[in-house]
């Protein structure tokens, strides 16, 4: 199997769900919104739960596989394992659980642990879900349009989102070349993966070195080419894909809003 | 703030590179000391926008903090956010003419500090944000720093054209 049919680049899938056709916009604004309510809420098990059940709602309507949801989670196990461990044996807080010689559990120590588990878990899904339901480019468009307000102090948005893609068109190309170039130089007898940390750094330059060289070309031919056709900025571009905001949006919005202000409800009043 | 179209696509490549190398040689070169993780040769690209200018390390710091969020965990996304304020740091230094490997020894103390900062709301404790995940970045900052030292020479020697400050102009880039 060849490097570029393991690496998952961007983590898009996809359909034509609800969730799918959404405007880039709203998705992004709202998985922010969402990770503030996050930070926000005192963080109870109800607030946890009511947005918890939301975010299950999203991935059902979104029609992603769960597993493949859940594998998002998978990098951020250990993280989990030790704010949960963490929490149980250093947070003195409740009614003694028990007493393991040196270590006392308390139930406040179990529930914060994993009261914050709970919330890393759910500031992963939320972008997990934005960027399964997302394409790079339109997530990439989405991110113009709110830099856009930025542009006053000096903030080269459009040039930022022209950068990125760029940067995401020449990914595949960059790892065909890196592939290609590997593949030579351990024809040539390079031994990549053998020997400590600092031989394998060495080993790295002669694949690097021609990587960074063909990069650097491929840059030049590029800007070339673009100044040839005579491209100057933003400034008075037009978009072959505009965004639209559709009903969908409206919608999307309203539940948004209506999930935010009972988690603030039941945090803040009850 | 006006890019040039040179620096414009010398910061995607660069981004392109910043994106592929942590996924590419997450195999063969990760090291792993739970809950710290780094992929050997991840800082190259950003190390090597430096010697471009500081809006192109800021471009690429900018760029691979979004590579990093659509394709990784947010936590290594907010780590990657730390490049752009060494990127820039670095590279402010380097246009007022100082060396590579003192920029080096002073990026790589905010470079620490800053990833320790920015993991902890990922709920992080001080004890692994700071000694686990600062001195792991010292580290990987100056194994890094020492490929991208190594391929700078290279690539001035190929051909490709970094900014040179007038005060290094005559001498060896180290």
């Amino acid at each position: 199997m060849s490097m570029m049919q393991q690496i998952t680049l961007g983590q898009y899938l996809p359909g034509n769900s609800v969730v799918h056709r959404l405007d880039p916009r709203t998705k992004l604004l709202m998985a922010f919104g969402f990770i503030m309510v996050l930070f926000v809420i005192t963080g109870g098990w109800m607030e946890y739960g009511i947005l918890g059940l939301a975010a299950l709602i999203v991935i059902y309507t979104a029609k992603l596989p769960l597993g493949m949801v859940l594998r998002g989670l998978r990098p951020i196990l250990i993280i989990l394992s030790l704010t949960i461990v963490l929490h149980i044996f250093s947070t003195h807080t409740g009614t003694l659980l028990f007493r393991l010689w040196f270590l006392e559990v308390y139930s406040g120590g179990v529930n914060q642990g994993f009261l914050l588990a709970a919330r890393l878990v759910l500031l992963v899904l939320s972008t997990s879900v934005l960027t399964l339901t997302t394409s790079p480019i339109a997530l990439t468009d989405a991110i113009e349009f709110v830099l856009k307000p930025f542009k006053r102090i000096g903030l080269p948005a459009h040039e930022l989102a022209m950068m990125m893609t760029i940067a995401l068109r020449f990914i595949p190309t960059l790892i065909e070349e890196a592939e290609r170039i590997m593949k030579a130089q351990l024809a040539r007898g390079a031994d990549f993966e053998s020997g400590g940390l600092i031989k394998r750094a060495k080993s790295l330059l002669p694949l690097l070195v021609p990587l960074f060289i063909s990069a650097f070309r491929r840059a030049d031919e590029l800007a070339m080419a673009m100044e040839a056709r005579c491209y100057r900025g933003g400034d008075g571009r037009t978009k072959f894909k505009v965004l639209r905001y559709t009903k969908l949006d409206f919608y999307a919005w309203t539940c948004f809003v209506a999930v935010s202000a009972l988690a603030f409800y039941v945090s803040y009043a009850l | 703030m006006k890019v040039s179209v040179r620096e414009l696509v010398y910061g995607a490549l660069l981004t392109s590179l910043a994106i592929i190398i942590p996924l590419y040689f997450r195999g063969w070169l990760q090291i792993v000391i739970p809950p710290f993780s780094a992929t050997l040769a991840s800082h190259v690209p950003v190390m090597l926008a430096m010697f471009v200018s500081p809006l192109v390390a800021a471009l690429v710091g900018v760029g691979s903090t979004y590579g990093f969020f659509i394709t990784l965990p947010p936590v290594i996304a907010a780590r990657a956010s730390i490049h752009i304020i060494f990127g820039v740091m670095g590279a402010i230094l380097y246009r007022r003419g100082m060396r590579p490997w003192p920029i080096i020894a002073l990026t790589a103390p905010v470079h620490a500090i800053g990833e320790a900062l920015a993991v902890i709301p990922f709920g992080f404790t001080l004890q692994a944000a700071f000694v686990t995940v600062g001195i792991g970045t010292l580290l990987h900052h100056l194994m890094d720093a020492a490929i991208s030292i190594s391929l700078f020479t290279a690539l001035v020697k190929a051909g490709v054209t970094f900014y040179t400050p007038a005060r290094l102009s005559k001498s060896s880039p180290k």
